[in-house]
């Protein structure tokens, strides 16, 4: 298992891991990605979903379920993601951190 | 809808195994979503560009960062070495075997067969086709003939004149040599015997690149008359009827009631078409241009060192040339013709043997696919097996070469007792092998070697991965939870498996029908072959071979004579064999053998710049009636001369001679013969009638070396009835018999 570093989590990582969360029961590659275009506008490539998904998931935020294969999908699973309590914790990590770095910059910024 | 060509593969080959079917699962519910939304070729492209990105990014990500990925693809962990990998596949293959023993002995069978039967064939043809002959540099050496492309010749026997002058003029040869083969009685000490012999002009020992093991080899003297009574002994000869006698150089023979010395053995490597017993000089005598109408000799020659087959071609064509310009009469459109001495030897057979090869490949590929159907059925069965593999994580890879040890195990074993096969098939061919076979170069080495081992291991191994492949890639492309999910409800084999078979027996079928109609036509040509009508009727009939030795028959009243109180025995003996008639009787027979034996290379009277169709066989009125056929021509009898008398004094002995005889097929005229025979009136008018066209009749001198024929209530009667006959009649002469049927 790799490290419990929380604040070893990527800026795109944080990214996946909200769409995730966002999608409850229903986070799978295809839908991840449509969640992220529709809540960012980022268009993102399928392969780095896939590898940033496969990432989470060996440092421990991340589990996955394979589903029944379905007709529309050629006999073939589907791989749904879910996370785990750590990631949680990360992500409210990695706010906190952020907040504070934001805080007492708004003059700056206007 | 699935996703296209070319996809699934590419995602197989990059992606994770553990991550493979999710991921090819959401990139053909993207491509069923865009195909509604842009159109087949538009959702083709994106998809085919995000699986070659998928593809990309998944092994750069794994070999630039070295994360612990998945294993990619079929690349399983190894936890054996793979010669331990292979053992296990073996094991687990040599247990499947044994465990369907049926399936087992029926697919071992087919292969045994059709191995068998390629290797029988590839150990023939190797041996007479493709294997060099017994000669050192044998491919420096050629046969030599008289192409004469208006008497439909193309490598025809040539005439002895020609011959000298191609050996004086050519320099492309390091060697010549002619031959002719010749029949010779062996008396002395012991039964008299009829060994096969050859006259050879000096240097044929050159030609092979050999030296007699005892003694030595012909000189240029002894090719003059008088000086020529010397002999090689073949190696077989030497220790058959001489018992290896060490002292035998030196020694003098009886050959045709003649004293000759030998003068050496030759080495038991010796070989030669046809297999002669004794080779003597070929005594040249100047006969003037007339030896250049009689056709007899074979040449051979060994090209120079540093001369290439074409020079030389070029240069028999330019001597060819100017002997057509200097004896316009004799050598108009007569152009020597080099071919290499092997091709000379097996042209003939070339064709049959090769389409034989071909027929046996095509028994191979039946067994293939009779094979391949029956394994397919096999991994039909194993589906449930082959899913749970796959769920269990084996790749495609590893599915294949599991299946295909399974081949090649079964292509080994069936492949052993191929062997045992070819072996079984080849020793029956070579007891059954007719006797003018034996004159092929290669046909005394047919047998099972380390060559034909070689090729029959190989065409095992071949064909256990021709036959292997096609089930092996078939059972091992499916998925997993499919496979599983559909064989629990009791699904049965995929359409794609079902397709494959389909194609694989249509294959068969119409491999097997091309088969069948080459086999069938093959048939009807030999039955067109058996219907051909000899011009006589051939049972019971019995021929035996006979020459009179010269020194005591050295006349033509002699000949006459003994024929004629020969015939007179017949009558007075052995009438009657088993209740039938027996009848015997004088046959001519290559009327150009006599002249050579004789030594007499001379004009032949009356014959003039024509050829004489020297290989017609003529039967004589007695032989005729033995035979029930009838001559084609046939000089009148005079009136008041019997038929008897007019045979006896030779009157009726006839030669079919003309500018274009050896044009004249010999079933040609047997058959108008046998036409003439049908209809007793037309045949009167017919024999009555002058020969038109290319035939002339002339009158020749009676017989020298000739033929009985005979015929008896069965072969075996007929036979000691000739026998006895001859030897009867001439005591220092010997005979053989050979059945005409």
């Amino acid at each position: 298992m790799a490290a419990t570093d929380v604040s070893a989590l990527g800026e795109f990582e944080q990214v996946v891991l909200l769409a995730v969360l966002r999608l409850d029961d229903e986070a799978y590659a295809v839908s991840i990605a449509e969640e992220i275009l529709r809540c960012t506008g980022r268009s993102v490539s399928r392969g780095s979903i896939y590898i940033t998904l496969d990432r989470l998931e060996t440092k421990g935020y991340l589990k996955s379920r394979l589903a029944d294969p379905t007709p529309e999908r050629g006999g073939r699973a589907k791989r749904y993601y879910a996370l785990r309590p750590r990631a949680i914790e990360a992500l409210k990590e990695a706010r906190r951190q952020l907040v504070a770095l934001w805080r007492g910059l708004d003059a700056k910024l206007a | 809808m699935s996703l296209p060509r070319g996809v699934d593969w590419l995602l197989r080959a990059g992606l994770p195994s553990d991550q493979r079917e999710p991921i090819a699962g959401d990139v053909e519910e993207e491509y069923v979503a865009r195909v509604r939304r842009d159109g087949v070729l538009r959702a083709s492209l994106i998809v085919w560009w995000q699986a070659a990105r998928l593809a990309l990014t998944f092994r750069w990500e794994r070999t630039s960062r070295g994360r612990p990925l998945p294993p990619i693809a079929d690349e399983a962990p190894r936890r054996f070495t793979v010669f331990e990998s292979m053992t296990q596949d073996a094991l687990f293959a040599a247990r499947l075997l044994r465990r369907q023993p049926g399936f087992t002995v029926v697919a071992v069978l087919m292969l045994a067969l059709g191995v068998g039967a390629t290797t029988a064939i590839f150990g023939i043809v190797d041996a007479v086709l493709w294997r060099p002959l017994p000669y050192p540099a044998a491919d420096r050496v050629v046969s030599i003939a008289e192409q004469r492309p208006r008497e439909g010749r193309l490598h025809g026997v040539v005439a002895p004149a020609d011959f000298y002058d191609w050996r004086r003029e050519a320099k492309s040869f390091a060697a010549m040599a002619a031959f002719e083969p010749v029949p010779l009685n062996l008396s002395g000490s012991g039964e008299p015997e009829r060994i096969r012999a050859m006259m050879a002009t000096p240097g044929l020992l050159g030609v092979v690149g050999m030296a007699p093991a005892a003694g030595r080899d012909f000189r240029a003297e002894e090719e003059t008359p008088g000086k020529h009574r010397v002999v090689l002994m073949t190696d077989g000869l030497w220790r058959r009827r001489f018992g290896a006698d060490a002292a035998i150089v030196g020694q003098r023979i009886t050959l045709n009631g003649t004293s000759w010395m030998v003068i050496g053995v030759l080495p038991a490597t010796f070989w030669w078409p046809a297999q002669p017993d004794v080779i003597i000089p070929y005594a040249s005598v100047d006969g003037g241009d007339s030896m250049r109408a009689l056709h007899s000799m074979d040449v051979v020659a060994r090209l120079n060192a540093g001369v290439s087959f074409e020079q030389a071609c070029a240069e028999m064509d330019a001597i060819g040339k100017r002997l057509s310009e200097t004896y316009p009469q004799t050598n108009a459109a007569h152009f020597p013709h080099v071919i290499p001495l092997q091709e000379a030897m097996v042209g003939e057979v070339r064709p049959a043997m090769l389409m034989l090869v071909g027929a046996v490949a095509l028994v191979l590929l039946i067994a293939c696919a009779n094979v391949a159907t029956l394994l397919l059925a096999k991994a039909t069965g194993r589906h449930r097996e082959i899913g749970v593999r796959i769920a269990l994580g084996a790749g495609r890879g590893r599915l294949v070469r599991q299946m295909l040890t399974e081949s090649l195990l079964l292509a080994i074993v069936g492949g052993g007792a191929g062997l045992l096969v070819a072996a079984w098939s080849i020793a029956t061919f070579r007891a059954i092998l007719p006797a003018q076979f034996l004159g092929l170069p290669g046909v005394d080495r047919i047998g099972i070697d380390t060559r034909v081992t070689i090729v029959a291991l190989v065409v095992s191994a071949v064909t256990g991965l021709v036959f292997g492949v096609i089930p092996a890639l078939t059972a091992s492309d499916q998925h997993a939870a499919a496979t599983l999910h559909e064989h629990g409800r009791g699904g049965g084999a995929g359409a794609r498996s079902g397709r494959v078979r389909a194609g694989l027996v249509i294959a068969e079928v119409a491999l097997s029908l091309m088969l069948l109609v080459g086999a069938g036509l093959l048939l009807v040509s030999f039955k067109h072959l058996l219907d051909v009508s000899p011009g006589f009727e051939p049972r019971n009939l019995v021929t035996a071979p006979l020459a009179l030795p010269g020194n005591r028959y050295d006349s033509h009243a002699r000949i006459v004579a003994f024929y004629q109180a020969l015939l007179e025995r017949r009558r007075n003996a052995g009438r009657r064999v088993h209740g039938r008639r027996d009848r015997l009787a004088v046959q001519r027979q290559r009327f150009e053998k006599r002249l050579s034996d004789r030594g007499a290379h001379g004009t032949v009277p009356g014959a003039g710049p024509c050829e004489l169709a020297a290989r017609e066989p003529r039967l004589s009125h007695d032989a005729r009636r033995a035979a029930r056929a009838r001559p084609l021509v046939q000089r009148p009898r005079r009136r008041g001369v019997t038929r008897r008398r007019h045979h006896q004094c030779g009157r009726s002995q006839t030669i079919l001679a003309g500018r274009q005889s050896d044009r004249a097929p010999h079933h040609v005229c047997l058959r108008r013969a046998a036409a003439v025979d049908r209809d007793r009136r037309r045949r009167r008018r017919h024999q009555a009638r002058r020969p038109r066209r290319r035939f002339e009749s002339r009158s020749l001198p009676a017989a020298h070396a000739e033929q009985f024929l005979g015929s008896g209530a069965r072969d075996d009667a007929g036979r000691a009835y000739a026998r006895r006959c001859i030897g009867d009649g001439a005591d220092d002469s010997s005979g053989r018999e050979r059945d005409r049927q």
